[in-house]
């Protein structure tokens, strides 16, 4: 498997843990899997979808890649829904918090870091919410190996 | 503007529903035409399974519609997120499961 294919099915992993059993605020993992575009069902929600949108190189003389990672969560939770997307949002910064030092043993030189979030609501037959949250996963590696 | 359709008989056809319509007011029961057509939403680029149900009804009936309005279709109890009055004897009420 590429690097790029074991770190995304890592963090799939880890965004599986996070459950109200293990102390997080919200069950998104519970649906939480590899990029799709299935359209979505709200009877699968709440539903979390990893995307690696982009890679980009620091110049072309390194050896240091920086992938932008998307994750994609939706809840519909009919008044509540807004708290629950926030809750969404937090337990993915909280994952990576909590599981900072398994990504760094296992991935040699890497670096993670917040780079925005967003909402977004939809109301029709039901309440639905939606979150993007974007995370940089910074790594080093031999020129021209993904 | 009331025009001179016969708006009776648009609930009077055989396609109308029963539906116990809920405002400040209170409870009455009235005829709605019933549809809920698939809607293709679009939440940050990822394509949502939805629908958009909504009543029409005969504005005589649901003047007092708002927000807070709710519309019981057998067992089902929806509530009144957008009223659309036409201005030519009929409202359009928008509704959701929420």
């Amino acid at each position: 498997m590429i690097k790029r294919s074991e770190f995304i099915s890592d963090f799939i992993l880890k965004l599986q843990t996070v459950t109200k059993a293990n102390g997080y605020l919200t069950d998104l993992g519970t649906n939480a899997h590899d990029w799709t575009e299935k359209p979505l069902s709200k009877k699968e929600f709440p539903e979390a979808i990893v995307k690696d949108i982009q890679n980009s190189f620091s110049d072309g003389r390194t050896h240091v890649q920086t992938m932008t990672i998307e994750i994609v969560l939706f809840t519909a939770n009919s008044d509540q829904t807004i708290h629950e997307v926030r809750k969404m949002i937090a337990d993915v910064y909280m994952m990576i918090l909590n599981e900072k030092n398994f990504f760094y043993n296992k991935y040699s030189g890497i670096y993670i870091t917040p780079v925005s979030d967003e909402i977004e609501m939809f109301h029709e037959d039901k309440i639905v919410g939606a979150a993007s949250v974007k995370i940089a996963i910074t790594l080093e590696d031999n020129k021209w190996q993904l | 503007m009331e025009n001179n359709f016969p708006i009776d008989a648009f609930f009077g056809a055989g396609f109308e529903r029963s539906a116990e319509y809920t405002s400040a007011a209170g409870t009455k029961s009235i005829k709605v035409l019933f549809d809920e057509k698939f809607s293709a939403a679009k939440l940050l680029g990822n394509e949502l399974e939805a629908t958009n149900p909504i009543v029409t009804c005969r504005t005589v009936d649901v003047l007092d519609a708002d927000h807070s309005s709710k519309v019981t279709l057998k067992d089902t109890e929806y509530s009144v997120i957008e009223v659309m009055h036409q201005g030519d004897g009929f409202t359009y009420l928008k509704l959701s499961h929420d």
